[in-house]
């Protein structure tokens, strides 16, 4: 029992990035073959049925969740790197400096994501670069805390201060001592954001920006749909229930990495009855 | 939880303080966050001009337009020229709509406010209905199922739920409508709001129920509690008295928060169902690159998470006399 939020985290996480990564190699159907009949339901033919001009929705949801994934996975690496560096040098040099990168992230988070997301758009264009840096930009400060905190109480353990004595050079100091230390925290906090990530460039498809057609994407798939909901509900259901239940997962699998790789934080599960107090790590981000 | 505060300063002197630096910190952000945003958009490689005279204009048009937007001026002088009339309550012309900007920006408020109100307000009530039935039956089937179903709504994207109310209740059933905004004063405009604050109410409503679960049930183990049902005092009265004020602390500024990050939160609902709100007129913004526009609106959209994180900060304060302002 104590492990079923992760194995059902895993295994959620697993089926939606295993749709999109099996879909680099096949596909159940040409996702732009049209001719088919339109709105059928789901049958075996298409499990998710056809949209409106008959094409197949599980070879579209399949091919969609391409631009999706990668943007999303792309906007974590991208913002868990500059947030880890600038949030570990905050934290390790200190002072006015550290202060202030520390205030630029906390700037960052009053900033509402999507409305930075759009201005981008519309320096950048509407395309993929665009997008990614906006949601890329939201997950500098999320790092950036947790390296900073990390960073800070790191720095008087003896282990660290030991390693100073004998020479260890700053970066050596950083990079081999501290952040195998914040691995876990790191990787915990990586998989809620990309959950808010794969949310966000849905949001932000919705709204035309990202990939363009004729190429899918969920997103866009969703608004699409919305036009033809009078004739078929189906087209709408599931491009959303797909990216839904992977968010899900991916969120299951962060709150599970927490509690398997941190036992101090004694996280209220449901079928814990130890009430913890407070948590230190990553919970998914507030809507 | 410091307990100097009483003994070393009057009260009043250390809360004026606080609110004097919050004030000073708060117009800063204001501040930073137009500079920023004026900054993104004076680096944008099309010009404003041309987009105010269309395509087809003569070179005189085109240059009267350069020089009434006042575009050869260096950025500096533009911002400074736009901050003094901003102060001034004249937040300029829409390149997009050609109207006052401070319009618009009142009638997006008009009903992105309430929306944010309404949805802020179902989020609440459902928190703290089932956060409290998960706290009281810790570890029991209940509490499995409301934090099954929480988990579920704070990860299904809010506008698919937006397209899927829609399809149900207004396209199947005809009970609600399915989009647009008659404007106030018309009979039935509040339906018109229903089904986009339900869509945006799940995953805040769900966020809020972790919340309270989390903070309630940290609270019921405390000591004062366990007295107080030694002393004898009914469950009842134990959890809504005694328990949920002390649990309400950190929940209240949650829900702050929630509701100042609403009112660019809506911006995805609202062209679900196209409510002219605030997050209308920002995208139509966006995508004319209309800067006077923008501006407004992103400021006022910082400004709405800045100052209720203050706000919340004031009421920690009332309602826990064991924080002191600094």
């Amino acid at each position: 029992m104590r492990h079923v939020g992760l194995a059902l985290g895993a295994l959620l996480a697993a089926l939606g990035v295993g749709l999109v990564l099996v879909g680099l190699l096949w596909l159940p159907a040409d996702p732009n073959a049209l001719g088919r009949q339109p709105f059928a339901p789901p049958s075996l033919a298409h499990p998710m049925g056809t949209d409106w001009f008959g094409r197949d929705v599980l070879a579209r949801v399949m091919a969609g969740g391409r631009a999706s994934v990668a943007v999303a996975a792309g906007a974590v690496a991208v913002g868990g790197l500059v947030g880890t560096v600038l949030g570990g040098l905050a934290g390790y040099a200190g002072g006015v400096l550290g202060e202030l990168a520390m205030r630029v992230s906390d700037f960052l988070l009053a900033f509402p994501a999507v409305l930075l997301a759009l201005l981008l758009a519309a320096v950048l264009g509407p395309g993929l670069l665009g997008v990614t840096l906006a949601i890329a930009l939201f997950q500098i400060p999320f790092f950036a805390r947790l390296a900073h905190a990390g960073v800070l109480s790191l720095r008087e353990r003896e282990f660290v201060v030991a390693a100073k004595a004998v020479g260890v050079g700053n970066i050596r100091l950083l990079l081999r001592h501290m952040l195998p230390n914040l691995a876990s925290p790191l990787l915990v906090q990586a998989t809620v954001s990309l959950a808010g990530a794969l949310l966000a460039e849905a949001s932000l498809g919705y709204l035309g920006l990202g990939v363009q057609p004729p190429q899918p994407a969920w997103g866009r798939m969703l608004r699409e749909a919305q036009t033809y909901l009078a004739r078929s509900p189906w087209p709408a259901v599931f491009p959303g229930l797909v990216l839904g239940l992977t968010v899900l997962g991916l969120n299951l699998l962060g709150d599970g990495l927490r509690d398997l790789l941190d036992p101090a934080a004694r996280h209220l599960t449901p079928w814990r009855r130890r009430a913890g107090r407070g948590r230190r790590w990553a919970a998914p981000s507030p809507p | 939880m410091r307990r100097s505060g009483r003994a070393d300063a009057l009260p009043g002197t250390v809360m004026l303080r606080f609110v004097l630096v919050r004030a000073a910190a708060f117009g800063l952000t204001l501040f930073l966050v137009a500079l920023a945003v004026f900054l993104l958009l004076t680096v944008i490689p099309g010009d404003a001009a041309r987009l105010v005279v269309g395509p087809e204009a003569t070179e005189d048009a085109y240059r009267t337009a350069r020089d009434a937007l006042g575009l050869d001026r260096p950025w500096p002088a533009r911002f400074a020229d736009w901050l003094g009339r901003a102060l001034r309550g004249d937040l300029g012309e829409s390149l997009v709509y050609r109207w006052p900007v401070a319009d618009l920006v009142a009638r997006g408020l008009s009903v992105t406010l309430p929306l944010a109100l309404m949805s802020t307000g179902l989020a609440l009530v459902a928190a703290l209905a089932f956060g409290v039935l998960a706290a009281v039956r810790l570890g029991g089937w209940a509490d499995l199922g409301v934090m099954a179903v929480a988990q579920l709504g704070m990860a299904l994207p809010e506008f698919w739920l937006g397209i899927l109310l829609m399809g149900y209740f207004a396209v199947r059933l005809r009970v609600l409508p399915s989009g647009g905004f008659p404007g106030w004063g018309r009979p039935g405009a509040l339906a018109y709001l229903v089904l986009p604050a339900l869509a945006l109410a799940l995953p805040r409503g769900a966020y809020l129920a972790r919340m309270v679960r989390a903070t309630l049930a940290d609270v019921l183990s405390a000591d004062y509690i366990r007295a107080a049902r030694a002393r004898g005092v009914p469950e009842r009265r134990l959890i809504a008295r005694h328990a949920l004020r002390n649990a309400f602390v950190p929940v209240l500024a949650a829900l702050g928060l929630t509701f100042g990050r609403l009112l660019a939160g809506t911006l995805v609902v609202e062209n679900v169902f196209s409510l002219p709100g605030m997050g209308w007129f920002a995208l139509a913004a966006a995508r004319g690159r209309d800067l006077p526009l923008l501006l407004a609106v992103a400021v006022i959209a910082a400004g709405a998470v800045v100052a209720v994180s203050t706000l919340a900060d004031l009421a920690y304060g009332l309602l826990d006399p064991r924080i002191r302002y600094r």
